[in-house]
């Protein structure tokens, strides 16, 4: 077929939707959709100090905001947050806030969720609005026209369609059903084609979404990934999903306002909880500070004045990061040791990145140069920075070429 | 950038013997490499007039651009031109000598409508492209919908550049990029800020238009080229490992064969750091090239599913995705003998509190020294043997071989709910520290630790705080607020649980409203409690 003739027909299939105007486009009553997102893990910002990055609850708050309206039904995915402490109360607290922003109605909890305890859980409760649903037997959440059960992941494809029996018996007439597991897409698949009932399977992953939309039967199987990183939708009809829409949180997506504000006070919070000079320490090791190198070390110390790794606290600072633990870590020395980075008030010696970020402590080495000699070091002492999540762009041989000393 | 070194060299050469058309460059789109493809076959035929016909429609560094509104009111068109405008500027900044103009027969033509279904289907979609080999129609014919996706949401001007500009992108040749962060990645969606045309995207259109232009001008100078192109064979698109251990380093192999009649140029990029590639980039006709793919697992546990895009210049399959699946059993559990607790009750003689490490079979390390963050204790390690059952894998009672670690924590331990790390330092290259946290509580423990109104937008607001005991004789006795803009109301659970409930009525001063409240108790260890209290006022 001819350009011409498959184009007019592409528009022909459109023109019972087609009114005139932008944005005056009449939509079918009975429809509603499913937004499904979240996994967050605690990166409530696009992680990295490369950008841009992926993610981020303020471009997701934006993106949730233009795709959803009143009647549709927005899910958050557990984990909230990432390993347990006061920082992951403060971004769980966080996170529900933009929740709020989101329309958000269920959020799916997993088993580190359940960690937090009911004081902070009962806190996302009320600043989110939404429904926790904690992944035991027998708890669904209905709304108009759908109804969810959800696990923690702890129950085995047998176990999962167990519950289901249950729950697809619950079913009433003009309802979706929708099971969220804290399984994979292998578990979620053989769920799926044990109980044909269910409209949507949503499944836990850390791969990208598939471009190509995955079916058992009739259920659709969607994952939106992790780290907050995608938004899919799927519209119901009446009697059907369509077919999944996957959207890219990328940095082409401008940031909410509110959710940004929301970000803002985060980064108050451990600011005025002085978060980083709480962060625990797992060694002694006393650390000196580049300048201490320099005296014997003037060539190697000019090769760093010129890096980025020079820089590093200043750019942290400039991004409002100095106070956020996440971050301080690689863009400080020696954090994790009682003799390392406290403060940049009480050790301002210890900002940037320096020669013992890469080279270990070397405090014993310059009292006694001869006798403790400081170790070579290679590519592995780039590695706890420059991961592929918070640098995707390291390349070995090309980074080590710019600090070549 | 091989390609277009190969031609300026075959350029420079004045007498060519035998002059061999470049392999296209990987991350050429399909319509480009049949474009190449098929006008390289007529110059090798000698079909001259056939070629200069078929490379009309091939990228032209000065080529013309033209938009049909249908149903689209002119306020909305302004918006549009507006904004293709921006995505045409940055191209012809991004490629030395670009020049696109707008005209009446184009070669990239875009109609906007409000919204489309494409044929055979009620999904919506938000941009269907279109390639034609004629150069009688354009090149590159796009339906847009200012209406995106099935909630019919409005297309922003950032939205209507993003999609101008990858347009322009598929017209010079590109093929989607996987990942986001490229000019090229696109989804079903909504794109909003504009970013730069990245370093890829540009470098690849430069070289795409060079090739163009290399082979406009062999069919107009009448020079004879020999043409054999590839023809990409993948006899398997997934790599099942089945279930394997963590941290075991896995090594498998795919072919790429070679059906065709050219070399195949091929690159193969992951999706994932975990993985070691290697192979030769090009595979001669009739050859099989081999892949090898070393996978770090050290990072993964439960099933797993990545995948390798293999690229290459045939035109039918300029990319594919090699999925690699395996379900990766631990390398090692590490988990609390007894009843799993998150939360230890710290006594007056202290804690004892007991870990195991064991793996499925054996244990590939051995532990050396244990070190306990957060409060002060000693810890060892001792050889260990008996049944336990994993709580995350649903393997059942299991007779397991491995260690008994022993902390014994003193009674000193801070006030409240302390985070605990226990840190395990092995003889692994793989696993040299193993770590796992639990809390340790003594006296009155407040959870979260302060009491967050977040937003107040409302006359009152109230937000609340849970306070649990060590035991059921210890009460919570009285709430008192110092500051008059906040009433404190304790309300018993359970036996050891007890909820503050704060109310705060702002009143008309702004910003950031930092106080405390004070709780009292009956336990000796916190006898009194002064709970942070953090609200803002827009």
């Amino acid at each position: 077929m001819s350009l011409r003739p498959r184009i007019a027909l592409l528009l022909m299939s459109a023109a019972p939707f087609v009114l005139a105007g932008w944005g005056q486009i009449a939509k079918p009553a009975e429809s509603w959709t499913l937004v499904v997102s979240g996994a967050t893990k605690g990166y409530l910002a696009p992680c990295g100090c490369t950008k841009p990055m992926s993610g981020g609850i303020r471009r997701r708050a934006s993106v949730i905001q233009a795709i959803s309206k009143a009647n549709d039904l927005v899910v958050e995915l557990g984990p909230l947050t990432g390993e347990p402490g006061r920082q992951s109360e403060i971004k769980a607290e966080t996170l529900a806030q933009s929740l709020k922003t989101m329309r958000t109605d269920v959020v799916a909890l997993l088993k580190s969720d359940i960690q937090l305890g009911d004081g902070v859980l009962s806190s996302v409760a009320r600043l989110s609005g939404a429904q926790l649903l904690r992944g035991t037997p027998d708890e669904y959440e209905s709304g108009d026209g759908w109804k969810i059960a959800t696990d923690l992941g702890d129950l085995s494809v047998e176990g999962m369609v167990a519950r289901a029996q249950n729950f697809v018996r619950s079913k009433e007439s003009g309802e979706a059903l929708i099971y969220i597991t804290g399984l994979g897409k292998e578990a979620a698949a053989q769920f799926a084609a044990q109980v044909p009932e269910l409209d949507v399977v949503v499944y836990a992953s850390s791969s990208n979404p598939e471009r190509q939309a995955v079916q058992v039967g009739k259920t659709w199987l969607v994952s939106p990934a992790d780290e907050g990183k995608f938004v899919v939708s799927l519209r119901y009809t009446g009697d059907r999903f369509e077919a999944p829409v996957v959207y890219g949180l990328g940095p082409d997506i401008h940031d909410e306002t509110t959710v940004a504000r929301y970000y803002d006070q985060y980064l108050d919070r451990l600011r005025v909880e002085k978060l980083v000079e709480k962060m625990p320490k797992i060694s002694s090791d006393d650390y000196a500070g580049t300048e201490k190198c320099r005296s014997c070390h003037e060539s190697a110390y000019q090769v760093w004045e010129g890096s980025k790794h020079s820089n590093a606290w200043a750019t942290l600072k400039a991004d409002q990061h100095d106070a956020d633990p996440d971050c301080v870590s690689c863009h400080t020395v020696g954090i994790e040791s009682t003799g390392g980075f406290v403060a940049e008030e009480k050790t301002p010696h210890l900002t940037n990145v320096g020669c013992e970020s890469c080279h270990g402590a070397g405090a014993t080495h310059i009292a006694a140069p001869e006798q403790v000699k400081m170790p070579k070091v290679g590519k592995d002492s780039c590695a706890p920075c420059h991961r592929l999540d918070h640098s995707p762009n390291f390349k070995y041989p090309e980074y080590w070429d710019k600090i070549k000393h | 950038m091989t390609s277009l070194i190969l031609g300026i060299l075959l350029l420079q050469d004045k007498e060519p013997k035998e002059i061999v058309v470049p392999s296209p460059p990987l991350g050429s789109n399909a319509a480009f490499l049949s474009g190449v493809k098929e006008v390289a076959e007529f110059l090798s035929e000698g079909k001259f007039a056939e070629a200069t016909n078929r490379a009309k429609n091939l990228p032209q560094r000065e080529f013309s651009i033209n938009f049909e509104f249908k149903d689209v009111n002119s306020d909305t068109q302004k918006v549009f031109k507006e904004a293709a405008n921006r995505a045409i500027s940055d191209w012809q900044e991004a490629i030395p000598g670009m020049k696109i103009s707008v005209k009446a027969k184009p070669n990239v033509l875009i109609q906007v409508v409000p919204n489309f279904t494409e044929l055979g289907s009620q999904d919506e979609k938000s941009l269907a492209l279109f390639s034609s080999p004629d150069p009688q129609d354009p090149a590159v014919e796009a339906v847009l919908a200012l209406n995106r996706t099935s909630r019919k949401i409005g297309i922003t001007p950032d939205g209507m550049y993003t999609e101008v500009r990858y347009i322009i992108g598929r017209y010079i040749g590109i093929e989607d990029a996987p990942l986001p962060n490229s000019t090229m990645f696109r989804v079903e969606g909504i794109g909003m800020q504009p970013i730069p045309i990245d370093k890829v995207s540009r470098s690849l259109a430069s070289t795409l238009i060079f090739q163009a232009e290399q082979l406009r001008t062999w069919a107009q100078t009448k020079t004879k080229v020999t043409a054999a192109f590839p023809e990409v064979f993948l006899p398997t698109r997934e790599v099942n490992l089945g279930t394997i251990t963590q941290g075991e380093p896995q090594d498998f192999q795919f072919e790429v064969r070679n059906r065709g009649k050219g070399p195949l140029h091929f690159a193969v990029r992951p999706d994932c750091s975990c993985f070691l590639i290697n192979y030769n980039p090009v595979v001669q006709p009739g050859e099989v090239g081999i892949v090898t793919v070393n996978m770090n697992t050290t990072e993964f546990q439960g099933h797993y599913d990545k995948g390798l895009y293999v690229y290459t210049d045939d035109a039918e399959n300029p990319v594919t995705r090699h999925a690699v699946k395996a379900m990766i059993r631990p390398a090692y559990r590490m988990i609390q003998e007894g009843a799993h607790q998150q939360t230890f009750v710290m006594s007056p003689q202290g804690l004892k509190i007991n870990y195991l490490i064991f793996a499925d079979e054996e244990l590939k390390f051995e532990p050396r020294k244990v070190s306990v963050e957060g409060i002060s204790a000693v810890a060892s390690i001792a050889p260990w043997e008996g049944e336990v059952e994993d709580p995350e894998w649903f393997d059942g009672k299991q007779r397991r071989k491995g260690y008994r670690i022993s902390i014994l924590a003193s009674p000193s331990a801070a006030m409240g709910r302390t985070l605990v790390a226990m840190l395990v330092q092995t003889d692994s290259k793989q696993f040299p520290m193993l770590g796992t946290n639990f809390y340790v509580q003594k006296g009155v423990a407040v959870s979260p630790g302060s009491v967050f109104f977040g937003d107040v937008t409302s006359e009152l607001s109230r937000a609340s705080v849970m306070l649990e005991t060590t035991s059921e004789s210890v009460e919570v006795k009285e709430a008192i607020s110092s500051d008059p803009r906040f009433t404190a109301k304790l309300e018993k659970i359970s036996a050891t649980q007890y909820r503050l409930t704060v109310d705060f009525k702002p009143g008309t001063e702004k910003g950031t409203v930092l106080t405390s409240v004070l709780v009292k108790t009956t336990d000796p260890d916190s006898p009194e409690i002064n709970i942070p209290i953090q609200a803002y006022v827009p």
